[in-house]
C-alpha cells in the first residue's frame, strides 16, 4: 500500500456511482443500498464543483489539481485548496469518490 | 473567475428536476442496471394504466431469462425506434417476445431477450406501494391485456372506476 498523506492523495469516481453528462450538466447517481435512486437522489456540480470533479481521475494527486486549478481561476491558492479539500471530503462521505491506495 | 465565489459542493436533485428525455434516461438506466443494481425512477405516459399510471414512481430489476415470463412488466428498447418502453409480457414467439401496454391496442413488434433490460419490481403511487398487475395474478392480467380486456375487467369488478382513460 502507497504510504500518502494529505495533498498527495489520488482520488477517483467511485464503483457505487454513475455519471452521465445530460444537457450539459453533470449528473450522478450513487448506487448506495442496491438502488440508483433517479427520482429522489440524483447528485449535480455547481461550476467550480465540476472543475475539481474533473481532476478526480484516478492519477493526478490532489496538490496537481490545486495547481491548475490555480492556474485557472483568480483568488488566493489556500481558498482554492480549502475548497478542493473541502469537496473532496464531502463526496467521500457521501462515497461518491474513493481514494486510490 | 474566482473558484469560489461558488462553494463547490454537490447538489441533491430530483429526477424530476431535471429535463432528462426518454434517450437519457435510457443511457442512465441501461448503465445502472448493467451493474447489477435497481433504479428507482418516475414513468410517464398511459399505456400501462392502470397498472403503471403517468407519474407512477416505478423500480427495475436487472433481469434473468427465468424472469421474462408471461405477466411480467419489462423495460426494453423498441425494435422500431430505439426507444425506452415499459410495457408487459404477453406471449412469445421464435421472432421474440410479445410486449404489449395494458391500455395499448396491438402489441409492439417483437424483441429480443437482448433487448430486454429490466423487469419491473415496484411500483408506487402518491407514496404508497402498488402491487396490483405485478404479483401473482400477473399471468391473468397479461392473458387479459393480450386480449384487450384490461379496461372491461376494471369495469366489471368496479375497481379504479372512471381510471381507464
Amino acid at each position: 500500500m502507497t504510504d500518502r498523506t494529505g495533498l498527495d492523495r489520488i482520488f477517483k469516481p467511485s464503483e457505487e456511482i454513475v455519471a452521465r453528462e445530460i444537457e450539459g450538466e453533470l449528473i450522478i447517481v450513487p448506487l448506495t443500498a442496491g438502488i440508483g435512486d433517479i427520482e429522489d437522489e440524483l447528485f449535480t456540480f455547481n461550476a467550480s464543483g465540476r472543475a475539481i470533479w474533473k481532476g478526480l481521475d484516478g492519477r493526478k494527486p490532489l496538490k496537481a489539481i490545486i495547481g491548475e486549478l490555480a492556474a485557472q481561476f483568480e483568488g488566493d491558492p489556500e481558498e482554492i485548496e480549502e475548497d478542493v479539500l473541502g469537496l473532496v471530503e464531502e463526496l467521500v462521505k457521501r462515497r461518491i469518490v474513493v481514494e486510490v491506495v | 473567475m474566482r473558484l469560489s465565489e461558488n462553494r463547490p459542493s454537490p447538489r441533491v436533485r430530483a429526477g424530476r428536476e431535471l429535463p432528462l428525455s426518454g434517450k437519457d434516461l435510457l443511457g442512465l438506466l441501461s448503465e445502472v442496471l448493467a451493474k447489477g443494481v435497481r433504479i428507482r425512477f418516475r414513468a410517464s405516459g398511459y399505456s400501462m394504466s392502470p397498472f403503471i399510471r403517468d407519474g407512477d414512481v416505478i423500480t427495475v430489476r436487472p433481469c434473468k431469462k427465468t424472469d421474462l415470463r408471461k405477466g411480467a412488466v419489462a423495460a426494453y428498447v423498441r425494435p422500431m425506434n430505439g426507444h425506452l418502453a415499459v410495457h408487459r409480457i404477453v406471449g412469445g414467439t421464435e421472432a421474440g417476445f410479445a410486449l404489449k401496454g395494458d391500455h395499448e391496442p396491438i402489441a409492439d413488434y417483437p424483441v429480443a431477450a437482448s433487448g430486454i433490460i429490466g423487469v419491473v419490481d415496484r411500483v408506487e403511487r402518491n407514496g404508497r406501494r402498488v402491487r396490483l398487475g405485478i404479483g401473482p395474478e400477473k399471468g391473468l392480467v397479461a392473458a387479459l391485456s393480450a386480449r384487450g380486456l384490461i379496461t372491461w375487467a376494471f369495469r366489471a369488478f368496479g375497481r379504479n372506476k372512471g381510471s381507464v382513460t
